[in-house]
């Protein structure tokens, strides 16, 4: 299939986007170095046992810091590293962070960003599910309503949400459930301290949880509500439904197997459209409800002391979920549209 | 002439209209921002600590107290240059006084005072400076006393100090204020409020008489603050003294937490939204237009790159890879710009081109060839003016995706230091907690603005939608990220 | 009693310019079973919004439909909408529709649509149902696999036979066709021809046929009815009508058919037909009539019969 082929490409791509930007701005060889420089730190106390003399110690050191850089290749220009850095990139493989720290303490950065994944995943799919439903429910309903009242204001209302950045969006709602009506937390996931394990343990993250999935809803399911309506009105205009009618199906059946059922490849499509869009807004909720996700860790990668190869390895890891995301969802239309199948 | 159509059915439509209206507006408010405000704003006045010492910090819009019973403290600025007093040349009278009369009527403190003297010049022995505070009720308070700095090694009368940097003295936060105030609250019958109650700003105070053990009741009248400046030389000078007395209110949308007033900084913030949204719009279009105008016509080898790398490009998710570019090359409006350009051309590549391919074959192009008329010819009589209003619509379209996407950028804190946007007072307050201590007036405004210029920009697409979109059903545009 | 009397039926369309009227006043006898009517006229003359007032097809954003139309002794349009849906559509009144291609759902096999109803009322195994199309299929033409095949792998003349297997399957006494043959080419459409044909034959089915091709219509209705204007013109046994036509309009529409043999070059009409919305008072063919006088421009023309069950409507002939 030609979109799985493409979307392999695409991570591809980005992968080598990635490094040789790395490359041309030297960061590759800084985060080499620093390598190397973890190595010999590790190695000089084993060392130091074994040779007394202060200056044979730095000699040999020094040894062991150029074998290193042949070894990974420094002493060549970074173009003659791609194909390493890209397997690097695709592994994780990216050493440790300056100042970041996972959870558990560890300071490699495959650690930190992994650990997150979940966190990130949970809002995410969470919100794109929430957003589906409601888009489509409510899309749906208003299609078959056009030009009444609540269709008109919906409409409006999809029109300004789409102009609403979510995030600040979600700044109101601390604003209102937080700070004013104490109904909420204003961050993080957990209260502190966050309850024992069980039953609580995960009312106090769905608790937590309320405002961020609500922020992301309410930004996603606005425009798609109106996508929604629209395509199903598209579809409902057709000439098959007016012969369905004819033949003398009943509404149920004509709004659900010829309205519906036709109308459900773009509406997927939709979706898709849509999800870059929530990708990056969740990024931005996590950041502003401190959510201990990969989109927070953007945000304290950037801000506290720059810490390059976490954001790489988190550019990384959303591209693969987008990627990942897509395929799901191409998959999902070649079997609603068979007009797609066998080309 | 689909041009003028476009034009007139915009007028006619309802929220064509609204679009219109405001965007009329947006233009007149940045133009006078142009043309009023320093061209490098960012770096002289909005980064700059000196404009905005003499503001109230995190002060809420002064038109709150329209909606509260509470009368709030008024900000009030004095500058004088002249003294009641100035020395007369007999040997015991070597002292200015300068006299800063105000009255304060209000049911809150100030939130701070302070004092600033510029310009001294002395020729033996500096001048020792003091301030005093003298209240409603005659209790007068010394807040300050100070020599000012004395002659260094190697520098030789006469002695100039405060030329450049005035000497600034926040009197409300002062060791001798609060000794002042202490005596007196010691002095006084009834219990009063603790001293880790109050020391930390006096302005309750101050200003004010314990009303309980827990509080401080305002006292409101007239005051006077009085500097004194005593010299040795009667041609020693003072030129200028300055007090503030810390409003709790500033402005028509407040100050924060470094003082800078927001409406100053909220409006500046206009023109630069337009210029970064019509810019990366404007760029983006001439892009994909010119890729979907190459790729549709001229076919061949260049289609098939452009419509790959359109289709890689465009299933990049947008947001990690501005975070990792703008991250790599340095927080630069341009490269800001050029990077989202990078990212989105492909839509409307991809748009044009479909609609290229159809008017390729069709009977307009199919007589030009006959005519003889060369590619760029057709391409620029025949093809792109069929094009240009779904082009235009897509422009019009683009522009609040790129504001939304600079302002979210910056709120990560990757926006351009030297120009500050929305987006960045945004992250400003985010940062120093404004959201969670409740400062509405720093996080609502901002906002407001950015969704007001986006749905201006939606209103005017929306406006053009009876033109553009029978044939525009599934437009890409629906890929912006919030 | 006539298989099937329309009286009087009227279907307007709301515009923002006001109603446009489609039908008006159209008032007609179906004497026989198992003859075909023709129903000719210009694009625009209100033909399809005709086919859809007999159906009770209409779309959502009309403004008057009334009228009656006697069948079976019922008036069907005093019937609520369940009891027609009940009882005459598609089952005993079918139609195929115009730009028969897109008559079916892009996303389900046609099979499934062409016996659709079957499938969700009346309790039929999947297995004979499937059958069922597949024999339908077949009546018309096709083979029996297209039944599982899905619209877009059908070529262009299949397309067009499908429809016609939909309309048959809960064997109708009548088959309204809008254009059942326009925009297919010349064999394609002898083939449907022939079809309906034999189905006319060996089924007796009786059929409207709304076409703007006379020659079309001449080959197989034995009535025609002439629409202008969104009124009825003239009507009769078509070998009247083609033959000896008696309204000017008639006259004119078969003056423009090319002849292939003699040298009588086609005539034309000049002039486009009149404004729906508002139209004229008076003869709705006024503006374009070669032989206009006054009352064409004042009063309706009576409806006459000048021939045996040959009527037309003109001022000529009122006397």
């Amino acid at each position: 299939m030609v979109r799985g082929i493409t979307m392999v490409l695409v991570l591809i791509a980005v992968q080598f986007l990635l490094v040789i930007s790395l490359g041309i701005t030297g960061l590759s060889d800084r985060m080499l170095e620093a390598v190397i420089g973890e190595e010999l730190r590790a190695l000089r106390p084993s060392l130091a046992e074994t040779i007394r003399d202060p200056d044979e110690l730095e000699y040999a050191l020094r040894v062991r810091r150029e074998e290193l850089q042949t070894s990974y290749g420094l002493d060549r220009p970074w173009y003659h590293r791609l194909p390493e850095m890209v397997s690097r990139v695709f592994t994780l493989d990216l050493g440790e962070a300056h100042t970041l720290r996972s959870f558990t303490g560890s300071n490699r950065v495959a650690d930190i960003v992994l650990e997150r994944l979940p966190n990130t995943m949970l809002l995410l799919t969470t919100s794109l599910i929430f957003t589906a439903g409601i888009g489509i429910a409510v899309g749906v309903r208003l299609a078959s309503k056009v030009g009444s009242l609540s269709d008109r204001i919906v409409s409006y209302f999809s029109a300004v949400s789409y102009a609403m950045p979510a995030w600040w969006v979600g700044i109101l709602f601390i604003l209102l459930f937080s700070f004013r009506f104490p109904i909420f937390p204003s961050g993080g996931m957990y209260g502190t301290p966050p309850p024992p394990a069980g039953l609580f343990r995960f009312l106090d993250l769905l608790h937590h949880a309320f405002l961020p999935i609500i922020t992301l809803v309410l930004a996603s399911a606005g425009p798609y509500i109106y996508v929604v309506r629209t395509m199903t009105l598209d579809v409902a205009q057709a000439d098959h439904v007016t012969v369905a009618r004819a033949k003398g199906l009943t509404e149920k059946v004509v709004s659900r197997r010829h309205i519906l059922r036709v109308a459900a490849p773009p509406i997927v499509t939709g979706l898709v459209l849509g999800l870059a869009g929530s990708l990056g807004g969740s990024i931005l909720v996590e950041t502003v409800f401190n959510w201990q996700g990969m989109g927070r860790l953007y945000y304290e990668a950037v801000v506290g002391t720059p810490d390059e190869m976490v954001i790489v390895a988190l550019t990384f890891m959303f591209t693969l979920i987008y990627v990942i995301a897509r395929m799901i969802l191409e998959v999902l239309y070649v079997i609603l549209d068979p007009r797609v199948r066998y080309q | 002439m689909e041009r003028h159509r476009l034009l007139s059915e915009l007028k006619k439509s309802g929220p064509g209209k609204v679009g219109v209206v405001l965007f009329a507006l947006l233009i007149t408010v940045s133009i006078y921002v142009v043309f009023t405000y320093p061209p490098d704003f960012g770096p002289i006045r909005w980064s700059n600590p000196a404009v905005w010492a003499d503001n109230p910090k995190a002060a809420p819009p002064a038109w709150i107290h329209l909606f509260s019973d509470t009368r709030p403290a008024e900000h009030q600025v004095f500058e004088t240059t002249s003294p009641v007093h100035a020395p007369s040349g007999e040997t015991h009278d070597l002292e200015y006084v300068f006299q800063i009369p105000f009255t304060h009527q209000a049911d809150e403190p100030p939130t701070f005072l302070s004092f600033a003297l510029a310009r001294a010049v002395y020729h033996l022995r500096p001048p020792v400076v003091t301030v005093l505070l003298e209240r409603p009720d005659g209790e007068e308070f010394t807040l300050y006393r100070e020599i000012l700095r004395g002659p260094r090694p190697g520098e030789s009368p006469p002695y100039q100090r405060h030329f450049t940097e005035p000497l600034r003295v926040l009197l409300s936060a002062e060791r001798r204020a609060v000794e002042a105030v202490a005596g007196f609250l010691k002095g006084l019958e009834d219990p009063v409020p603790p001293q880790e109650q109050w020391q930390r700003n006096l302005t309750a105070a101050l200003f004010g008489s314990p009303a309980s053990p827990e509080a401080f009741g305002v006292l409101s009248g007239d005051y006077n603050l009085v500097v004194r400046v005593m010299v040795n030389d009667p041609a020693d000078s003072v030129e200028k003294v300055r007090a503030v007395v810390g409003g709790s209110v500033f402005g028509a949308l407040g100050t924060d937490i470094l003082g800078r007033d927001l409406a100053e900084g909220l409006l500046f913030g206009l023109p630069v939204a337009l210029l970064i949204g019509l810019t990366a719009s404007l760029i983006n279009t001439l892009v994909g237009t010119s890729l979907g105008l190459v790729s549709g016509y001229l076919g061949g080898v260049a289609d098939v790159i452009i419509q790959r790398a359109a289709d890689i490009v465009s299933n990049i998710p947008l947001l990690p890879l501005l975070i990792f570019m703008v991250f790599i090359l340095g927080p630069n409006l341009w490269i800001i710009i050029l990077i989202l350009v990078a990212f989105s051309w492909p839509g409307l590549t991809i748009m044009v081109r479909t609609m290229v391919l159809q008017l390729r074959s069709g009977s307009e192009v199919e007589a030009a060839q006959a005519l003889g008329a060369s590619r760029t010819r057709i391409i620029f009589r025949h093809i792109f003016p069929h094009t240009a209003p779904f082009v235009f619509a897509q422009l019009v379209f683009f522009t609040p995706s790129a504001i939304l996407a600079e302002a979210g950028l910056s709120f990560l804190g990757l926006g351009d230091p030297s120009i500050p946007t929305w987006g960045q007072i945004l992250e400003h307050g985010f940062r120093t907690g404004a959201v969670f201590l409740g400062y509405w007036w720093w996080v609502i405004p901002p906002g407001l603005l950015i969704v007001l210029t986006a749905i201006t920009f939606m209103f005017l697409a929306l406006g053009m939608e009876p033109v553009v979109n029978p044939r525009l059903r599934r437009a890409r545009s629906w890929r912006l990220w919030r | 009693m006539a298989f099937m009397e329309i009286k009087d039926l009227h279907l307007y369309y709301e515009t923002t310019r006001g109603p446009l009227r489609a039908v008006e006043g159209f008032s007609l006898s179906f004497q026989e079973e198992g003859k075909t009517l023709g129903i000719i006229g210009e694009s625009g003359s209100g033909k399809t919004s005709l086919s859809l007032a007999i159906m009770r097809s209409i779309p959502g954003n009309v403004s008057t439909y009334q009228g009656s139309i006697l069948f079976e002794g019922r008036d069907l349009m005093r019937l609520s909408a369940a009891e027609f849906r009940k009882d005459i559509r598609w089952k005993k009144i079918s139609m195929v529709f115009q730009g028969a291609m897109n008559s079916f759902n892009p996303v389900i096999q046609v099979g499934r649509q062409v016996v659709e109803r079957l499938l969700s009322g009346d309790g039929i195994s999947p297995r004979k149902a499937g059958r069922e199309a597949e024999s339908l299929l077949e009546t018309v033409g096709l083979s029996r696999d297209v039944a599982y095949r899905y619209p877009h792998e059908l070529s262009g003349g299949m397309k067009q036979r499908a429809p016609i297997a939909m309309a048959l399957y809960l064997k109708p006494r009548l088959i309204v066709l809008d254009e059942p043959t326009s925009a297919l080419d010349v064999s394609i459409q002898a083939q449907i021809m022939n079809l309906l044909k034999q189905l006319k034959w060996n089924l007796g089915i009786s059929m409207i046929l709304i076409t703007h091709d006379i020659a079309l219509a001449s080959d197989i209705c034995d009535y025609i009815a002439v629409i202008h204007g969104a009124k009825l013109m003239e009507y009769g046994p078509a070998e009247n009508i083609l033959i000896n036509p008696q309204g000017p309009y008639t006259q004119k529409l078969l003056a423009s058919i090319p002849r292939l043999h003699g040298d009588t070059r086609p005539q034309f009409l000049s002039g486009a037909p009149c404004d729906l919305v508002s139209p004229p008072p008076g003869c709705r063919f006024q503006s374009r009539c070669p032989s206009v006088f006054e009352p064409c421009r004042e009063k309706e023309p009576p409806w006459l019969e000048v021939a045996p069950a040959h009527w037309t409507g003109c001022w000529l002939y009122a006397k």
